[in-house]
């Protein structure tokens, strides 16, 4: 699908990430893993109830850090705003709406920010929680391939799909992926995954130079 | 969130407390009925409402530090506040580290695993049980006029009272929309569906985690234990009119259960119906009464003393020594008869 499509159905669907089944589209990692289980696939079936527990508590986690921070180091650090995001995100829409839109959304996110009590944290306290919250994954992880051991789970492609683009993003500075790349386990998780379940060619590698 | 330290018994060994836990009091709101006593030292926040004062109040009980009501704090009007010598440390994430540095640290004996868990646990309950629980204490129309804003607006000063408890309910309900009100959600009312199908959900995922153990972690309580009695305590214990998430908590048995242990562990003297200020009213009066029933007895057994020592005097004297004695006599008996 071209960029231009694949925002435009974005907007259709309101949000990313998103699956167009045949002539259905459903937006969002909960209804997506509904609609999965509704036709009868589930990852985590094999789990008990307090692991289950768990991986809830723990995709909470990295939601509540890793989403935030990205959304963060995206719209409420003003030079990334200016360079890529304003462009990145206008890029569908005709001028003025490119630049109108974009500065709503800044709005949006600034407000949101603030209403979570991290209006006021500045770039490096926003850096230390993303490394604690890496620290927490890595623990968990531990020496395991997945993180409820053999079997991959909703918990490894929520945290897969944040890493990678972590690491594969280019933003202004680093910082971001360097604090991932600081845990040696958690990069190889993401290469495991993209290796077994990623393997076409059209695909950026994971370049971890 | 607050945060609150449970002083780890083998870890550190516990300094004289120079810290001072400056903690705001709830007094028994007169027309309450008593809608505080089960729930002892609430305190209101200025700032966020999330249970955090209640926490750092039981870290200042652990510590052994003395309890004192504060007047409203004029400077950041955050609560909960930690005052140590010349420091004043005002938020939870803040009060944690401080506390950490000095050498304060509850989840000592936490494998690496553990603390990993602790981390996911606490953002479990943000993201899921915190919109739910603002939501019955500020949005809720029922319980924010009959309940809350009564209560804390007790406690401050006139002028601030109109203003402040409009203020966190505003916050409160933003957000609440902000966070939990994306498309396709648009009304409140779905809102509000969605945050206590989340929240019932929460409840039970803690209940099946803490299962029959005493504390989340083994028995001995963790940063964990005291995120969640934070939050669960008010709204296990304060009486309201719209109850529904109430009465799920009080299905879950193993959670009033952990409730109650730590209340009854950690708020024994305020259990009771009494806040420390009481207590010490308490006491001071027991110490004048000691005072005086002391004083009473010393001049009694100044009084046996002479009457003991009279006899003893040389007899040829005894003429006099009537005299004297009679002297003696009705002096001693001179303190006693104002």
């Amino acid at each position: 699908m071209s960029l231009v499509a694949e925002a435009f159905a974005s907007q259709v669907a309101g949000k990313v990430p998103f699956i167009h089944v045949g002539n259905q589209v459903v937006s969002e990692l909960g209804p997506i893993v509904q609609f999965v289980k509704a036709k009868g696939h589930s990852l985590s079936d094999g789990l008990d109830e307090v692991q289950k527990a768990e991986m809830k508590a723990y995709m909470e986690l990295v939601n509540n850090m890793l989403l935030t921070a990205e959304l963060y180091l995206q719209w409420c650090d003003e030079a990334t705003v200016g360079e890529i995001t304003h462009s990145r995100y206008g890029y569908p829409y005709p001028w003025p709406l490119n630049h109108i839109l974009a500065y709503q959304k800044q709005w949006e996110v600034k407000r949101k920010m603030k209403a979570i009590g991290w209006g006021n944290k500045t770039l490096d306290q926003v850096l230390e929680d993303v490394d604690q919250c890496c620290q927490a994954l890595s623990q968990r992880l531990g020496t395991q391939p997945y993180f409820f051991n053999k079997q991959p789970t909703e918990l490894d492609a929520l945290v897969f799909g944040h890493l990678f683009t972590i690491l594969t993003t280019q933003l202004i500075n680093d910082e971001l992926s360097e604090k991932v790349k600081n845990y040696s386990n958690l990069l190889a998780f993401c290469r495991r995954i993209e290796q077994n379940y990623f393997e076409d060619k059209e695909r950026v590698p994971l370049r971890l130079a | 969130m607050v945060q609150e330290l449970l002083f780890h018994q083998a870890g550190a060994s516990l300094p004289t407390p120079a810290l001072h836990v400056a903690l705001q009091q709830q007094p028994r709101d007169e027309n309450g009925a008593g809608r505080g006593r089960a729930l002892p030292g609430y305190q209101r926040s200025q700032g966020r409402q999330d249970g955090g004062p209640l926490r750092a109040q039981v870290l200042g009980r652990r510590l052994g530090a003395s309890v004192c009501p504060l007047r409203v704090s004029g400077g950041s009007g955050d609560v909960p506040i930690l005052t140590s010598e010349d420091n004043i440390v005002s938020q939870p994430a803040k009060i944690l580290n401080f506390l950490r540095k000095q050498k304060y640290n509850a989840d000592y004996q936490l494998s690496a695993k553990q603390g990993a868990d602790t981390l996911a646990y606490i953002a479990l309950l943000e993201e899921k049980l915190l919109p739910a629980v603002l939501h019955t204490f500020w949005v809720e129309n029922d319980n924010y006029f009959n309940v809350t804003k009564p209560w804390f607006a007790s406690r401050i000063p006139f002028p601030l009272s109109l203003i402040l408890p409009g203020r966190m309910s505003k916050r409160a309900l933003n957000r609440i929309l902000l966070t939990k009100g994306e498309p396709p959600l648009y009304h409140l009312k779905e809102v509000e569906a969605q945050i206590y199908r989340d929240a019932k959900e929460c409840l039970n995922l803690l209940s099946n985690r803490l299962g029959t153990s005493q504390f989340f972690f083994g028995d001995i309580p963790t940063t964990l234990d005291a995120y969640v009695f934070g939050f669960l305590a008010p709204l296990y214990k304060v009486h309201f009119p719209k109850v529904q998430l109430q009465e799920h908590l009080k299905q879950l048995t193993n959670l009033c259960r952990f409730c109650d242990d730590i209340l009854s562990c950690y708020f024994r003297l305020s259990f009771a119906g009494f806040s420390p200020a009481g207590q010490d009213i308490v006491d001071a009066n027991l110490q004048k009464l000691t005072q005086l029933v002391n004083k009473e007895s010393n001049l009694i057994e100044k009084m046996d003393d002479n009457l003991r020592q009279s006899p003893q005097l040389p007899p040829r004297k005894l003429p006099t020594l009537k005299l004297t004695t009679a002297d003696e006599e009705s002096n001693s008996f001179q303190p006693l008869s104002p």
